[in-house]
């Protein structure tokens, strides 16, 4: 147990990458770095059934039936790498190189309805700017979807973004996510 | 680290900040001052940064819950020569300049602001400091009376402050048994600092560490390494490390104040 102590109250900015291999070292930890990121929202949306006592006319236990976490995001401007990796389609450039969003329903070499978008799942890592100071956010098998209600806005004044979602889903370990130092997490990353 | 700590902090790392990788300093002077700007031009060390302590407020994010938690503001203003030419660009970008890339001479103020951002990002990724740049003001001049005129640009910067002082501590102090009565011991190094001095690694025979930086057996250690090989002989040790400062001297030589330890316990064999 610690006591109260305003210096616990802390802020953490931080980066987005796939694939790391080592935390301990500079970002983006041997993977790849996934552009600008913006409202950063962890939620582990634990799962609880309060069990009620109907001889005392109140609830006497609470019992734990799991997680369903997800981290959920704003992908800042149009990163190549962000495309090919959380989204379903992508094409990449024949001149630029820059992947390409996609959806051609005709085309069988594609993903198409009925695809399994957890095939698609990464090892995802929240990096902190401040590293040996502020917790990170370790997703083993992170599954990317954007919402069906994401709007991408084209437009003068406001900033060209997409809205993420990362579900936390067991990787073959059984491990969903672990949040803390880079230090800590990188003794358990593999 | 509160406000105290944080402005000489910040003083120093922008006193350190280099061209580059050359040795020479970005920064004339730097000063934390309440001064006017006739005054910080009048020391004659161009470019110079001012660091003044403006308006703060306790915990505006928890309704004042946390009174300790302070969010403060600071100004940092940059002051640079006018430049050569008529219409003053070279002030604000740069103009020619035969010295090169490794040095303030011909520099504009944006120039100088780049690394004053580069400054402010590594108290942000080593110190773990929280600063959020809330404005950046216009370019202004100041005519001075011999003809040239001083540019200077203003960056308010928000930061999360604590009422009390704060000293870094190490952190992963971890130890393994060599054998033959030798145990390694390593950690990870507080960020440098203004004030710190040494590392203080005290040692005791048993489960229970040292509580304080003068209990214990000491253990020599130089400097700011990450590792040290020690030998108490066989049977279980326990090591605390402490990190002192100095808060006294402009250059850190006497420690008058210490971090929190950090501890580890090993059975040597």
């Amino acid at each position: 147990m610690s006591a109260p102590n305003s210096r616990s109250i802390i802020r953490v900015p931080g980066r987005l990458c796939v694939s790391p291999t080592d935390l301990t070292t500079a970002f983006p930890h041997g993977g790849t770095a996934i552009g600008n990121v913006r409202d950063v929202t962890f939620e582990r949306r634990v799962k609880s059934i309060p069990i009620h006592d109907e001889s005392m006319g109140t609830h006497r236990r609470n019992l734990y039936v799991g997680e369903s976490p997800r981290l959920i995001l704003f992908l800042r401007g149009f990163d190549s790498d962000a495309i090919s990796s959380f989204l379903p389609n992508a094409l990449a450039g024949t001149k630029t190189g820059e992947n390409m969003p996609e959806f051609v329903p005709t085309d069988t070499t594609k993903n198409l309805a009925g695809y399994w978008l957890d095939d698609q799942a990464v090892k995802v890592y929240f990096s902190p700017d401040s590293k040996f100071h502020k917790p990170g956010i370790l997703l083993y098998n992170a599954s990317p979807s954007v919402e069906e209600s994401d709007r991408v806005q084209f437009e003068n004044s406001k900033n060209l973004e997409t809205a993420l979602v990362l579900l936390a889903l067991p990787d073959t370990s059984g491990r969903t996510y672990r949040v803390g130092k880079a230090a800590d997490l990188n003794a358990v990353l593999t | 680290m509160n406000l105290w700590q944080v402005v000489k902090q910040v003083k120093n790392i922008l006193e350190l900040q280099k061209w580059g990788a050359s040795s020479t300093p970005v920064f004339a002077k730097v000063a934390i001052t309440t001064v006017s700007d006739e005054d910080v031009i009048g020391q004659g060390a161009l470019p110079a940064a001012a660091i003044r302590i403006l308006s703060g407020s306790s915990d505006p994010l928890g309704e004042g819950d946390e009174p300790d938690l302070i969010s403060q503001t600071i100004d940092i203003r940059i002051y640079a020569a006018g430049g050569a030419d008529a219409l003053g660009e070279g002030g604000v970008i740069g103009g020619n300049r035969s010295i090169g890339q490794t040095d303030s001479g011909g520099r504009g103020i944006l120039e100088i602001e780049e690394e004053l951002f580069n400054a402010i990002k590594q108290l942000t990724t080593d110190d773990g400091l929280e600063i959020i740049g809330r404005m950046t003001a216009g370019v202004i001049p100041i005519f001075m009376e011999d003809m040239r005129h001083i540019n200077f640009r203003d960056y308010a910067l928000e930061v999360q402050c604590t009422a009390d002082r704060f000293y870094h501590p190490v952190t992963e102090l971890l130890a393994t048994d060599d054998t033959g009565g030798e145990t390694t011991l390593t950690w990870r190094n507080p960020p440098a600092r203004f004030d710190r001095l040494a590392l203080v690694l005290r040692r005791a025979a048993g489960s229970t560490p040292p509580a304080s930086e003068t209990a214990g057996d000491p253990v020599t250690v130089s400097g700011f390494p990450a590792t040290v090989t020690d030998d108490p002989g066989v049977g279980e040790f326990s090591y605390a490390m402490f990190v002192s400062y100095d808060e006294v001297n402009s250059t850190p030589t006497t420690a008058d104040r210490h971090s929190e330890s950090d501890t580890v316990t090993i059975t040597v064999t």
